[in-house]
């Protein structure tokens, strides 16, 4: 670190080109991302409709009813629980078989890097209307296969309340994977070659290799993923949102934290313009994530990883 | 367990094939679809258009609005790129390299706001944009984009200028450059690949952004394509206009897909990049 920096900081001329680099950034950052996350916690004290001047102080009134508000736990919590650990446990579990196949000699490596991260790249809505129409029960692609497979029996609708969350979660499940595939490759790419050709030579299969010698060395890059994942997990909104064309309301299969607190300040069609509400919504989300992310660092850093 | 190994691995290579083949094929067919007729396409959706229906395209154009969504967001997105791009770089420069007091708080401030989900502080953003009459338009919405992509451009730009000697300025100095001459002559050229990288990804997630352009944008002459294709979705539900909507999913994500092409080992590499570094 040391040799990378001018010693001697605040020689004069460096001083005004500090402040004048750094001022920019900080106020924008200051006034319109630090003040209103600082300000959530002040509005979530109120009850307040956003748009007139008066505001009910009425102090942990939002939590106490977000307590016992059943659409909040049993739906939108409970989907985002479910987005997490189903999601994630499927989405590590692939990905983890699509890294360590990549991480190996195979041809075509770059190709199939770029095919897989490529979903996570287009346009949730897009993806959003695409895996609607796969999943639709009329004229969808999945029954139409059905039906040509001869598997006819097994026709659903899969857009039915209580099917639609898994029809979400497998189009996240398919969006999401090739990214945290490619994080877990290059973080398995890292292993030193010298290490994976020792044991070849000793008769390691490709497997034993992986799992006995690549894996445990990777486990910091596993939980900066697993975090990551965590974060969009929670913050997931647009899929959920614009599935299905959301007339109204979205159904609550398609209900999660962030549609949920979405609707609870913005509203669809009815708009319900309960801001202190929402704010409290957002603060359990932050909670969430922050929770999140101090459970995944005791698990999985290691402080001393020598190679 | 060799077998056990042995096989695992074989499956697990096929289904790496199927898993991309169907990628590959599901973005194909939604192309193949969107030149077909509404007809042709729920009376088979497997089959070839008969006459390759381009007229979907210049309906969802003109008549659906998606040339004036495509117009915000080549605006919206370039704009906030290059503001994003102009405030960040010189930041990160200075508490990467200039050794002052406070350096590691101001860092640790700018890159801890990756943890905050942006919708802890969205009603209040949203507040104060309305107080200052920014709600519903497109500059607002720049300005919102810009400040909550410092967090991430800081970070990724820290880490890369970190990663240049300091022999550089000491040499500029001794030449005679003032701090600001050595900024803009040496350590900016050699910065390029952060700057570029900070670009792609910029534009990638602000391109398909979609919860604050839906929030900070109102009448739908205003709406980025995001949006507008939600829209779309929306008024297809009385339309039934399905192909007329695929042809709308091509059109957004084709200036994704040239990027992509041309640019997707740079994309991976930049956003592995933060995340393998240790």
């Amino acid at each position: 670190m040391k040799s990378s920096t001018i010693s001697g900081g605040l020689k004069k001329g460096y001083l005004s080109m500090v402040i004048l680099f750094l001022a920019p950034a900080f106020i924008i950052y200051v006034i319109l991302f630090l003040f209103p996350s600082a300000q959530s916690f002040y509005i979530s004290l109120f009850d307040w409709s956003g748009f007139t001047e008066s505001m009910n102080f009425i102090g942990l009134g939002n939590f106490r009813e977000l307590f016992r508000d059943e659409s909040f736990w049993n739906v939108a919590f409970s989907n985002s629980m479910r987005i997490i650990f189903a999601g994630g446990i499927i989405t590590f579990a692939i990905a983890f078989i699509f890294s360590g196949i990549l991480s190996t000699r195979v041809k075509g490596k770059r190709f199939f890097r770029g095919l897989l991260f490529f979903p996570a790249v287009i346009n949730p809505v897009a993806v959003a209307i695409l895996w609607s129409f796969i999943f639709n029960n009329q004229w969808g692609l999945l029954n139409s296969i059905l039906d040509g497979i001869g598997l006819s029996a097994l026709k659903q609708v899969w857009t039915e309340p209580g099917k639609m969350f898994w029809a979400l979660l497998v189009s996240l499940i398919w969006m999401n994977t090739g990214y945290y595939c490619v994080i877990l490759l290059a973080g398995l790419d890292q292993v030193p070659e010298t290490h994976i050709e020792a044991a070849y030579l000793e008769g390691a299969s490709q497997f034993t290799i992986f799992m006995k010698i690549k894996l445990p060395l990777i486990r910091n890059i596993v939980g900066t993923a697993v975090t990551l994942w965590c974060i969009n997990a929670v913050k997931e909104f647009v899929l959920f949102f614009s599935w299905s064309g959301g007339i109204s309301v979205p159904p609550n299969d398609a209900t999660n934290l962030a549609v949920k607190m979405f609707i609870t300040a913005f509203g669809r069609r009815t708009t319900i313009f309960r801001m202190g509400y929402a704010t409290t919504m957002g603060i359990v989300m932050f909670a969430v994530i922050a929770i999140t992310i101090f459970i995944v660092d005791r698990i999985f850093r290691t402080k001393d990883l020598e190679y | 367990m060799k077998i056990v190994g042995k096989i695992t691995s074989w499956l697990g290579k096929i289904f790496l094939y199927f898993w991309c083949i169907f990628s590959l094929f599901s973005l194909i067919w939604v192309a193949i679809s969107a030149l077909k007729t509404n007809r042709e396409l729920f009376g088979n959706p497997w089959g070839m258009a008969e006459k390759l229906q381009f007229s979907n395209f210049a309906k969802v154009w003109s008549s659906y609005n998606l040339s004036q969504n495509f117009y915000n967001s080549v605006v919206v997105v370039a704009f906030s790129v290059i503001f994003i791009l102009i405030i960040c770089t010189p930041a990160s420069y200075v508490l990467s390299r200039v050794n002052f007091r406070g350096r590691g708080f101001l860092s640790f401030l700018f890159t801890a706001g990756m943890g905050i989900p942006y919708q802890l502080l969205l009603i209040p953003l949203y507040f104060i944009m309305f107080r200052v009459g920014l709600t519903n338009t497109l500059g607002g919405l720049v300005i919102v984009y810009v400040a909550l992509s410092i967090p991430f451009t800081i970070f990724l730009m820290l880490g890369f200028f970190r990663t240049l000697p300091s022999v550089l300025e000491e040499a500029a100095l001794i030449d005679g450059c003032t701090p600001i001459q050595t900024f803009f002559r040496i350590m900016l050229p050699l910065g390029r690949p952060a700057v570029i990288t900070a670009s792609i990804f910029n534009f990638l997630s602000l391109w398909n952004e979609f919860l604050l352009a839906l929030v900070f944008t109102n009448d739908d002459w205003k709406f980025t394509l995001s949006v507008g294709l939600n829209a779309l979705q929306t008024s297809m539900q009385y339309t039934g206009d399905w192909v007329a909507l695929f042809a709308g999913i091509v059109v957004v994500i084709i200036p994704t897909l040239i990027v992509y092409l041309l640019l997707s080992r740079r994309i991976i590499e930049g956003l592995t990049l933060g995340a393998v570094k240790e």
